[in-house]
């Protein structure tokens, strides 16, 4: 359990540190994921090499949660050609493509009965487009093996009349996400189908809700885990970080016109 | 009299968490919740309530109630609870709640769950609640029509029925951590678990220590437990408590419905009454504490808990006792002058 509890904190960390790496260099990096980390990580946490992930905004956070290494997209963040692949993308994206992506691979997994799961990470502004209630009934339809992890965005509540189950949790508790999502991926191999998970991010509450502090707060309170394994961690992390940055620098650029690489498929 | 006042509590996040997933708990729709609070204003006119006061989220319920507030409707004047910033938490309940009482009103009605109702009563002071149900595990709330009890909250708070003759003061279980006070309404249970998670209990193999305000053998959540081996009405001034262990390591084994859809064996290891004052210390040592059926309170390694069953809970408003004395006093009736010819 206690290693379990140190993975988690280190992909929460590691999350955190890399996003004020890169914001160092890019003040106007699009993607923001400080105080979410703990929702990625206790979703990816369950997931394994069948399973796929797609999100939109802030995905540097699914992606190291999800196992991609920090130095591959710390290179694609750089535009080095060691970078990780040319899905990065800084500006905004077609909102609600995700859940119709990840269908897709939830059907593929289903139907080669890998015990695959599709997760799709939405944000408040995939509330509204089409193509997500398209996913959402899609992945009802055809008890696709989906879950759908909404931040904040009503959800629960629409889904109710699709026959999939809509839970809430608090998207800043590590515990309560990991906990929801281990249902929801037990499920999902099973075969009882899609779920939807809501992620609510308590505001302005006294003592400050920082996912990452009340992690320590709590495992050390229960000490399940000492005060200096967590600050082992953390330097561990801030070296990680700070190698893959500098590896980055001094790898060579990627030529304009392979911008597209990787992004498009002809079929 | 001055203004009369009542309020309305609407939880958007009752009946949302994970039991949806590990059991079939039901979902109650927001838009319904929004619609109990209209049948709830339409019946306040109807007993000449001067003013609602309701609170405000981010569900989407104050914004329904403000859009149909706009359409025109035979209310008496609505106010929303603006003056609080909306956080999310339980606390916007209870932000709500103390605004009613500061407002002067008569009567609360609570939309939510145990959990919701619980947070209310915490902030209520004196002032009678009804809890109507839209929560999951509904033991402390009513299903029961809102139109009704929102006729039974208007003729309290307008002063047509003396709230002395139709509510009773429940009981409730107070807990004290060394950073909290905190109470709950029908159970407190120990859990071996260390984190809160995703709050609610489903799995009982984890629970040591119960406490039940009552337990009644018709009740759904934890307090069924007692309520199958040593029931306990609400009218009484004691309650339960239960040492509990894993099944086949105790002697008694009840099947209860622990949540919506999950009947579980639960290994019980033995009971007592509870008496009204005795502080009783929880063994529960960096666990976890459930207040109605949530997960609420971590404790730190060697932390203490105590729980003491307290007699000082919330006024409750009897709704049926409520409409039998609005029947005696004929208060929803109208004598017409043909009625008047006719009894001649």
């Amino acid at each position: 359990m206690t290693d379990a509890l140190r993975g988690a904190y280190r992909v929460m960390r590691t999350i955190r540190v890399f996003e004020e790496c890169v914001r160092a260099d890019f003040p106007e990096f699009g993607s923001r994921y400080a105080g979410e980390e703990a929702l990625a990580t206790g979703v990816c946490r369950h997931l394994d090499g069948r399973d796929a992930i797609a999100g939109i905004h802030r995905n540097h956070g699914h992606r190291i949660a999800k196992g991609v290494g920090v130095r591959a997209i710390m290179a694609e963040i750089q535009g080095r050609k060691t970078g990780s692949g040319r899905i990065i993308d800084l500006s905004d994206g077609p909102l609600g493509c995700v859940p119709l992506l990840v269908c897709g691979t939830a059907l593929a997994a289903k139907q080669q009965k890998t015990g695959g799961v599709g997760v799709a990470f939405l944000g408040d502004g995939a509330a509204s487009p089409a193509t997500t209630l398209e996913a959402l009934n899609l992945a009802s339809a055809w008890n696709l093996p989906v879950i759908f992890v909404a931040e904040d965005a009503g959800y629960a509540d629409r889904v109710a009349g699709l026959g999939v189950p809509g839970v809430i949790v608090d998207g800043s508790d590590f515990f309560a996400v990991h906990e929801a999502a281990g249902e929801a991926v037990d499920r999902a191999r099973g075969g009882g189908g899609p779920t939807l998970i809501e992620t609510g991010f308590p505001r302005s509450v006294e003592g400050g809700l920082d996912c990452l502090q009340r992690f320590r707060a709590r495992v050390t309170d229960t000490g399940e885990l000492a005060e200096y394994v967590l600050d082992d961690i953390d330097a561990e992390v801030a070296t990680l970080v700070e190698d893959a940055a500098g590896e980055a620098k001094s790898a060579p650029k990627s030529p304009s016109d392979e911008l597209e690489t990787d992004g498009y498929v002809s079929y | 009299m001055g203004e009369t006042v009542a309020g309305i509590v609407a939880n958007p996040a009752s009946g949302r968490d994970i039991r949806r997933l590990v059991a079939q708990a039901s979902v109650f729709p927001t838009a319904e919740k929004a619609n109990m609070v209209q049948r709830l204003l339409a019946a306040f006119a109807v007993t000449g309530l001067d003013r609602a006061l309701v609170s405000t989220d981010l569900g989407g319920i104050s914004a329904a109630v403000l859009r149909a507030l706009g359409r025109g409707g035979a209310w008496p004047k609505v106010d929303f609870c603006e003056d609080d910033p909306i956080t999310g938490t339980a606390a916007d309940t209870t932000n709500a709640v103390r605004r009613m009482v500061e407002a002067g009103a008569g009567v609360i009605v609570v939309l939510g769950g145990d959990g919701t109702a619980r947070v209310a009563a915490a902030a209520c002071e004196d002032v009678p609640l009804i809890a109507l149900s839209t929560g999951t595990n509904n033991v402390f709330p009513q299903m029961r029509e809102a139109t009704v009890a929102g006729l039974a909250a208007g003729l309290i708070a307008t002063g047509q029925i003396d709230p002395d003759l139709v509510t009773h003061r429940a009981s409730v279980l107070e807990v004290v951590t060394k950073a909290r006070r905190e109470i709950a309404l029908v159970d407190v249970c120990v859990s071996l678990s260390r984190h809160i998670g995703a709050r609610a209990l489903w799995d009982p193999s984890s629970l040591t220590e119960l406490y039940c305000t009552f337990a009644e053998p018709d009740g759904i959540g934890l307090s069924s437990i007692p309520g199958q081996l040593c029931p306990s009405p609400r009218s009484s001034p004691d309650g339960v408590a239960l040492q509990l262990g894993p099944v086949g390591d105790t002697p008694y084994v009840v099947h209860a419905p622990i949540a919506p859809g999950l009947v579980r064996p639960v290994g019980v290891r033995g009971w007592g009454v509870l008496h009204p004052g005795v502080r009783v210390e929880l063994a529960a040592a960096g666990g976890v504490i459930a207040l109605d059926g949530e997960r609420e309170l971590e404790l730190k390694t060697g932390e203490s808990a105590f729980v003491e069953l307290k007699p000082d809970g919330p006024w409750v408003v009897d709704v049926r006792a409520a409409m039998a004395e609005a029947a005696r006093k004929g208060l929803l009736r109208t004598d017409t002058e043909l009625g008047k010819e006719r009894r001649r």
